[in-house]
C-alpha cells in the first residue's frame, strides 16, 4: 500500500487547480442512463471511484468512450444488463445510484445492497420507501436489491432524514415518471443542484433543487449532452485550511466561492484575509499563527461534515482553544487518536472535539482511517517537526485527485513511496 | 518515410509497426482487424506511437485487441512511444495492469 512521507514546516504558497467534485460526477454519470442519446461528461476527477462507476456501466453493456481531455461519453443504448454486482457495490457505495435510473428508463435493476461504512450508518431504506411509493416493487433477496416497475408514477415523498443519494436517486427516477413528484425535505447541497442542472439540460423538469422542496414533472424522455460537472469543494477547502495552517499564501483555481460560504467564513475568523473572483479563492495568513474558531458540522449550506477533520487539524496548531461538533454522522472522530500521536491535545466529549492548539505537531507514523480523517493526517503533517508517514492512503486517493503533486506545487516537501 | 494520414498504420522494412495520426472511435475500426496478419508467424513485434496526433478510449481497445491477437499467435508485443494523454486515459479507465504502456 503506498505511503505519503511529509516534511513539515513550509508555508504553502502559490495556485493550485481544483478538479471536478466527485460527489457530484457519480450521480451525474448514473444519470446518463436515463438518457437516449450519449452524454458527455465533463470536468471528472481522475479518481478510483469514477473508474469503478466506468466498470460498473461498462459492465452492464454501456458504451463509453474517454477523450484526451478525460471526459467521458456514455452511450447508454447499448445497455444489456440491469445489475450492479456486489464486488463493485461493495467498493463504492455510490452504486446504488444506478437503481433509480435503472429503474425509470428499463423497468428493471438488481443491485446489491452495500456493505457497512466506517464513519456510521448511511440506510438506503429511503430510496426503497420512495421507488416503491413511485409504483416499484421491489424485494431484498440474498443481499440484492431487486426492483422492477411498468413506468413509474410520480409521487409524495417525505424524507424521514435528510440523503443526498436518496434524493439524488429519486430525482432521476421521477425525470421519467408520468406525472410530478414531490421530494420534501430534500437534501440542498450543490451536488445535487448539479445533478438537477445536469438532468434538466438533458430534458428533464425540475425546479427547487437546492431548497428542501424539489418538484419533478416527468417528462417522456431524456436525450443526450454536454455538461461540465461543478468544482469540488470540499478539496477547495481543504487546500485553503493547508494554507492558513501554515501561514501561507494559496490561491485556488477553477474553483466556485459561493459554493463553500460557510468554510471561507470560520477561516476569516480564524484570521486569514480572503478575496475571491468569479473562480478562485485567494487565502493569505500573512505569516501569522490561525486562531482557534468553534464549528458544528450540519447539512447543507451549514458547515460540512467533510471539513470537520480538516478543522481539527487546524485547531490543533491554532492560538486558542476551539471546539468541533460532529452532528451529522457518529463515528467521525478517528483521526483524533491519530493527531494525538502527533502531540495534539484533544479531548473527546460526546460528539464534541476540544482542542488546545500548540504552536507545532510533532511527525509521526500515523494510519488513514477515511478519506477525510487522511487528508486531516496529511494537513497535520505539514505543521509537524520532522518527518510525517500517512499510512493507507488509498483512502485519501477515493477523494482527492493528485494531492502530493498538488502540495508539492504550493511548496510542501511531500513524496509518494509506492507499497 | 510519408507521413500517414488519419490512423494509418505503416510497416518499416525493420518489421516494426508504426501507428500515425488520428487514433480515435472514428478510425480504429478498420485496424481491429489486421492484427491477426500484423504478428502471425513473429516472435515479436514493435509499435510505435510516435505519430500518433490525436486519440481517445478507443485506441486503447485498439492495443487491447492487439495485445490479445499477438497472444494467440505467439508475438511478443511492446508499444513504444505511447502519448500521455493516452497512458493517463488507461489510468483512468483502470486497465494500466493489463497493458503496459512505457512513456514516450
Amino acid at each position: 500500500m503506498d505511503r505519503l512521507i511529509i516534511n513539515g514546516g513550509a508555508p504553502l504558497n502559490g495556485e493550485v487547480r481544483i478538479s471536478g467534485a466527485k460527489n457530484a460526477a457519480l450521480p451525474i454519470l448514473a444519470a446518463t442512463l436515463l438518457a437516449d442519446d450519449p452524454v458527455t461528461v465533463c470536468n471528472v476527477p481522475h479518481l478510483h471511484d469514477i473508474t469503478t462507476t466506468m466498470e460498473l456501466l461498462g459492465r452492464m453493456g454501456v458504451s463509453l468512450t474517454v477523450d484526451e481531455k478525460l471526459n467521458i461519453e456514455v452511450d447508454a443504448s447499448t445497455i444489456s444488463e440491469f445489475y450492479a454486482p456486489y464486488e463493485l457495490v461493495k467498493t463504492m457505495r455510490a452504486s446504488i445510484l444506478v437503481l433509480g435510473p435503472l429503474l425509470a428508463r428499463f423497468g428493471r435493476a438488481d443491485v446489491s445492497l452495500p456493505g457497512g461504512c466506517a464513519i456510521g450508518t448511511r440506510p438506503v431504506n429511503l430510496h426503497l420507501q420512495g421507488l416503491t411509493a413511485m409504483g416499484a416493487e421491489i424485494s431484498v433477496d440474498n443481499g440484492y436489491i431487486r426492483a422492477r416497475a411498468g413506468r413509474l408514477r410520480g409521487a409524495e415523498l417525505v424524507m424521514d432524514i435528510i440523503t443526498v443519494t436518496g434524493t439524488e436517486n429519486l430525482m432521476m427516477a421521477a425525470t421519467l415518471a408520468e406525472g410530478r413528484t414531490v421530494i420534501e425535505n430534500a437534501a440542498r447541497e450543490p451536488e445535487v443542484i448539479d445533478l438537477a442542472r445536469c438532468l434538466n439540460q438533458m430534458g428533464a423538469r425540475i425546479s427547487g433543487a437546492g431548497t428542501d422542496v424539489i418538484t419533478i414533472d416527468g417528462v417522456e424522455s431524456l436525450s443526450g449532452t454536454r455538461y461540465a460537472v461543478l468544482p469540488d469543494r470540499i478539496e477547495t477547502g481543504t487546500y485553503l485550511v493547508a494554507a492558513a495552517m501554515t501561514g501561507g499564501k494559496v490561491r485556488v483555481k477553477d474553483t466556485q466561492p459561493d459554493l463553500l460560504h460557510s468554510v471561507t467564513h470560520k477561516l476569516g475568523e480564524a484570521g486569514a484575509r480572503i478575496t475571491h473572483g468569479d473562480d478562485w479563492i485567494e487565502l493569505d495568513m500573512d505569516g501569522e499563527r490561525p486562531r482557534s474558531i468553534n464549528v458544528s458540522t450540519a447539512p447543507y449550506p451549514a458547515f460540512p461534515t467533510d471539513m470537520q477533520a480538516q478543522f481539527t487539524a487546524l485547531n490543533s496548531v491554532a492560538d486558542g482553544v476551539g471546539t468541533i461538533t460532529e452532528t451529522v454522522f457518529e463515528n467521525r472522530f478517528m483521526h483524533v487518536l491519530e493527531m494525538q500521536r502527533m502531540g495534539a491535545s484533544i479531548h473527546l466529549e460526546g460528539n464534541s472535539a476540544i482542542i488546545k492548539g500548540i504552536p507545532r505537531l510533532t511527525g509521526a507514523p500515523v494510519m488513514a482511517t477515511d478519506l477525510r480523517a487522511s487528508a486531516s493526517l496529511v494537513l497535520a503533517g505539514l505543521v509537524a517537526d520532522g518527518e510525517t508517514t500517512v499510512d493507507r492512503i488509498y483512502h485519501i486517493d477515493r477523494g482527492y485527485e493528485c494531492i502530493e503533486e498538488k502540495l508539492a506545487q504550493l511548496g510542501a516537501q511531500i513524496r509518494r513511496v509506492p507499497g | 518515410m510519408p507521413m500517414p494520414g488519419d490512423g494509418e498504420l505503416h510497416v518499416d522494412d525493420d518489421g516494426r509497426i508504426r501507428l500515425a495520426g488520428r487514433l480515435d472511435l472514428s478510425t480504429v475500426a478498420g485496424l481491429a482487424d489486421r492484427g491477426t496478419e500484423l504478428f502471425v508467424q513473429r516472435q515479436e513485434a514493435i509499435v510505435d506511437l510516435a505519430d500518433v496526433s490525436r486519440t481517445d478510449s478507443a485506441a486503447l481497445a485498439l492495443l487491447l485487441e492487439w495485445q490479445r491477437a499477438a497472444g494467440r499467435s505467439g508475438c511478443r508485443l511492446r508499444f513504444e512511444n505511447v502519448p500521455e494523454t493516452l497512458r493517463s486515459i488507461a489510468d483512468v479507465c483502470g486497465i494500466e495492469a493489463v497493458i503496459e504502456l512505457p512513456a514516450s
